[in-house]
């Protein structure tokens, strides 16, 4: 007989879920609100907004950002710029500068896309001028920082070290999922179908992460009248339609998972998903990668 | 007239002894409740306030399979 206890709550633009046999639920939940704080682009007070705004070259940050800025050059030199955390100015230029409200309908949004290819880098891979050193966060000015799903995935695996003592646990934020325990039991994860269908896959994971992309929750019309949502791709800085609209990455942590989700949506590309996943097509249809 | 006085003396003793023992009996009875419920576990002074909230909610359930996680696009 398990017992968990659960604790739900609205944070980044979506839903957390935190189950465990065992921890302080409360203080996880207080941690997760407290970074919200700090990385949304939404407040001119957070971190995140001053660091942008800083015209200094060297920033002092805190230890949580330090950790988002680490994560965020990780990605993009694994992905060579295709997940790249420098595009703060391009998504607000598509439209994507407050919360958003409810997204467009995913079918209709398919048909009035433009045509379909991979993204790529953004030639000139301002990325590579990023670095965190300890508690510094160097970068030239101008070079603004989108927390993006990095966060997300990051923030899952913080929590997840914070209940390393539980039996058994689950950290769902926002799509990007830590999975663990001490009593290593498997626990089954459902990939959602972004057509409201019922779920496309089930997975059994006893530790590691999972993490879910698309392109059909946070969507809006752009200031062109075209659908618009926030997977940019780097080299037009304009919303990618690749042909995938949803992908699902298996790795050892989240915001390892996060990264290759990403990755495998940008690019229509399913290598990306070298630790298992699925990937889910324009047309509905959907493809389970296993693990190589 | 003596008599009268001292009549007068033993009745007000008679109601300030009545009025010491009710304070007596009060304070007894309200401090006896709080040591008891303080002996309970319930301090009020620890109790945590009910607040409203539409996007919270927290369960605890018992299964013999752990609770599926649904990842999707957020």
């Amino acid at each position: 007989v398990i017992t968990e206890e659960r604790v739900d709550f609205a944070c980044f633009g979506g839903d957390v879920s935190i189950m465990a046999s065992e921890g302080d639920l409360a203080l996880i939940r207080s941690r997760f609100e407290s970074w919200h704080r700090m990385l949304t682009r939404f407040d001119p007070a957070s971190e995140l907004c001053l660091l942008n705004a800083s015209r200094a070259r060297h920033v002092r940050v805190s230890p949580t950002m330090a950790a988002f800025v680490g994560a965020a050059i990780d990605a993009a030199h694994r992905t060579d710029g295709l997940v790249d955390p420098t595009l703060a100015p391009e998504i607000e230029r598509a439209g994507y500068r407050t919360d958003l409200g409810e997204p467009l309908d995913l079918v209709t949004s398919l048909v009035l896309a433009p045509e379909r290819g991979p993204a790529r880098s953004h030639p000139d891979r301002r990325w590579l001028d990023l670095s965190v050193d300890r508690y510094t966060v160097t970068r030239p000015p101008g070079v603004e920082l989108d927390s993006g799903g990095i966060a997300k995935g990051l923030f899952a695996d913080l929590a997840a070290g914070l209940l390393s003592g539980s039996g058994s646990f689950a950290v769902d934020c926002a799509g990007d999922v830590a999975i663990g325990g001490s009593d290593e039991l498997t626990r089954p994860v459902l990939v959602d179908d972004p057509f409201g269908g019922e779920p496309l896959h089930e997975f059994e994971i006893r530790q590691g992460g999972v993490a879910t992309s698309g392109i059909g929750r946070r969507s809006w019309i752009g200031p062109d009248g075209l659908p618009a949502h926030h997977l940019l791709d780097p080299s037009t800085g304009r919303p990618a339609y690749t042909g995938v609209v949803q992908a699902t990455a298996l790795a050892p942590t989240a915001a390892e998972a996060e990264v290759l989700a990403k990755a495998a949506l940008l690019s229509g590309d399913e290598h990306w998903l070298a630790h298992g996943g699925v990937l889910v097509f324009d047309d509905g249809s959907h493809a389970v990668i296993a693990s190589r | 007239m003596n008599e009268s006085i001292s009549r007068r003396r033993r009745r007000a003793q008679l109601i300030r002894g009545r009025v010491v023992a009710g304070a007596v009996a009060l304070f007894v009875a309200v401090f006896g409740g709080i040591t008891a419920q303080l002996a309970s576990g319930h301090d009020p002074a620890l109790a945590k306030s009910k607040s409203k909230s539409t996007t919270t909610s927290t369960a605890k359930s018992t299964t013999n399979t752990l609770a599926p996680v649904t990842t999707k696009q957020s």
